[in-house]
């Protein structure tokens, strides 16, 4: 019986609604149209969309096809490393970060969309993405420089072609890339060397070291002489090893010039046999004039006013720097030797008695060793102002390796400075 | 013109759907205008209203329309419209949380001569009535062995469920049913 009220159930159900209708309301019939409507308008615009797309294809082949004739026409003329750079600027940060490449295995190039890639750069097509939907491409026909952190400078007058696209796209929009347009060449100087003109104020002292108990003793000097000025002019000759090292070398022209107070000098026989007066400086010492007539005894003594001396000496560093890039600075910290060749060593004083005073000018300070060896620290930071200028602050330690008197000196004396410059490196 | 509701021949039928696939606005409205009312009575079955019913009608054309290219004439265009139809229901259950959700029903089945001589004079528009107080998994289930002949095997695969529950929603629509009739007619026990 159950069944049977089951089967009666499911069949009169069946039979009443099989073929049972309803009419909707109105409404709904009216919904459906606006949606096809809203549809139909999208279905428009999407069809709009494809034939841009098109079109932008078409055009985009068309400027491709033209614009790699020509930068490979440029190319040669020029000789230039060709260059691909993927320049990203975010939306609204306005910060600009340098992104991949891809080199085939036969030397030749491809962009590429993969963003992960490190910060790198091969100097004549610049990718620039300025909005999320496309990428913007600069054809870049001069070389580009290396900026602080390897990001090439590009300037506006090296674009010479520019086109956008959508950045969903596949970078195959260069067919022939990787045949005949972009080709590594090897590279030149460019990256390689640099110089640095400079110019640096330094804060020169000494220490010392007595070798003869009987005369003056370095701290008696220390406390009556100090340094007044000590400035370097020179350049920097930079040799980029790879991308962290760098060998720098160059010359310079540096001078000092020290004050000495009011102090005695003695009558001494000098190497030759004469009876000099004797006065010792830091940095040497020197025979003075006698005073007109005085003929001095060994062990007299005179007065001198204070005393200006002056040292100048040719420099050639040779210095192992370290590159750290910092966004758009780069830091170098190096070490390295210098190799002094003294030019010039003179003092001047007024000597004085009771009833007369003289000036002693361009006295050659004596007792100095030609050529020393120093040890130097130095740093620089460097910030890009152009495509091939790079603004430099330097800050440097010297300090001489060994006395820059003779051994017979009664005083050696190690000098020391502390340099803070500015330079500019031109990169070739 | 086809009138409303019209059984229409397979020559108009072509037409028609040659000019939905055109996004002929005209044929759009002819094709509902023929199959709306079958498609309602339809909706009905599976909704709780007549509101929720007409979203499902809605839903079903748009589909239609959208995928009129897929129509192959291996089976009857009503049929295929049916199917539209019933998974735009069943997507619509799909989305609600207690889409089955079932009913403890304790009550023993009497099958009472009364309450089937009650059910033979209801009419089409009580039944769709009775149908649309079942809950949701019981309404669908009932509606797919009752009206689309699906097994219980094939049901259990279409709601993603156990053959097991399918019977046991299918049992208590039918209680629930009784009940109502009971209770609605003042039928004893």
């Amino acid at each position: 019986m159950k069944d049977s009220f089951q089967n009666h159930v499911d069949n009169l159900f069946r039979e009443m609604l099989q073929f049972h209708k309803k009419e909707p309301g109105r409404r709904v019939w009216e919904n459906i149209e606006k949606e096809l409507d809203k549809e139909n308008k999208i279905a428009l615009a999407n069809k709009s969309k494809r034939g841009l797309k098109k079109i932008s294809g078409l055009v985009l082949l068309s400027f491709f096809l033209s614009s790699s004739l020509l930068y490979y026409g440029v190319h040669l003329v020029l000789q230039e490393r060709s260059v691909i750079a993927v320049n990203i600027k975010k939306s609204g940060t306005g910060k600009r970060t340098l992104k991949p490449i891809k080199s085939f295995p036969n030397g030749l190039v491809s962009i590429e969309s993969n963003h992960t890639a490190k910060p790198h750069f091969i100097p004549g097509i610049g990718i620039e993405i300025t909005d999320p939907n496309f990428v913007f491409l600069n054809m870049i026909h001069s070389p580009v420089s290396l900026g602080a952190d390897f990001i090439p400078v590009i300037t506006k007058d090296q674009v010479f072609q520019s086109m956008t696209f959508p950045v969903n796209r596949p970078l195959s929009l260069h067919p022939f890339a990787g045949e005949h347009i972009i080709k590594l060449q090897q590279p030149k100087f460019r990256d390689k060397f640099s110089i640095t003109p400079y110019f640096s104020q330094e804060f020169a002292g000494y220490n010392f070291t007595d070798n003869d108990i009987t005369a003056p003793n370095g701290k008696e000097i220390e406390k009556a002489e100090r340094n007044i000025f000590s400035a370097s002019v020179g350049v920097y000759f930079n040799y980029k090893i790879n991308k962290r090292w760098m060998l720098q070398t160059g010359f310079s022209y540096s001078w000092s010039r020290s004050i000495m107070d009011s102090s005695q000098s003695y009558a001494v026989m000098n190497a030759s046999g004469d009876i000099a007066f004797k006065l010792n400086t830091a940095s040497g010492f020197s025979f003075l004039h006698s005073p007109p007539f005085i003929v001095p005894m060994v062990g007299d003594s005179m007065a001198t006013a204070k005393t200006h001396s002056e040292l100048h000496y040719i420099t050639v560093p040779l210095v192992l720097s370290y590159r750290i890039p910092m966004h758009r600075f780069t830091l170098l910290a190096g070490m390295g030797m210098t190799f002094n060749v003294l030019t010039h060593a003179t003092l001047e004083t007024d000597i004085y008695g009771a009833n007369y005073k003289q000036n002693e000018s361009e006295i050659p300070l004596r007792g100095l060793k030609k050529i020393n060896l120093g040890l130097l620290i130095k740093t620089e930071i460097q910030y890009p102002l152009t495509s091939k200028m790079v603004v430099s602050l330097i800050s440097s330690f010297k300090n001489t390796l060994g006395p820059i008197n003779m051994n017979s000196s009664s005083l050696s004396a190690y000098p020391y400075n502390f340099g803070i410059g500015a330079g500019i490196v031109y990169l070739f | 013109m086809i009138l409303k509701g019209q059984n229409i021949g397979n020559i108009d039928l072509k037409r028609l759907i040659a000019g939905c696939l055109a996004k002929d606005r005209s044929c759009q409205k002819e094709i509902y205008s023929v199959y709306s009312p079958a498609m309602m009575a339809l909706c009905m079955r599976y909704t709780k209203d007549r509101q929720e019913a007409e979203e499902v009608l809605q839903d079903g054309f748009l589909q239609m329309y959208r995928s009129i290219q897929q129509f192959k004439n291996t089976g009857t265009f009503e049929g295929w419209l049916r199917k539209i139809m019933i998974n735009c229901a069943l997507q619509k259950y799909r989305r609600k949380s207690d889409r089955f959700s079932t009913v403890t029903i304790s009550e023993e089945l009497n099958y009472l001569p009364s309450v089937l001589s009650v059910l033979n004079q209801l009419q089409e528009k009580e039944l769709i009535r009775l149908i649309q107080s079942l809950p949701p998994a019981c309404r669908l289930v009932f509606n797919l062995y009752v009206f689309e002949g699906l097994k219980h095997r094939e049901i259990a695969q279409l709601l993603e469920i156990s053959e097991g529950t399918s019977k046991s929603n299918l049992f208590d629509a039918r209680t629930i049913l009784k009940k109502q009739i009971r209770k609605e007619f003042k039928i004893a026990k």
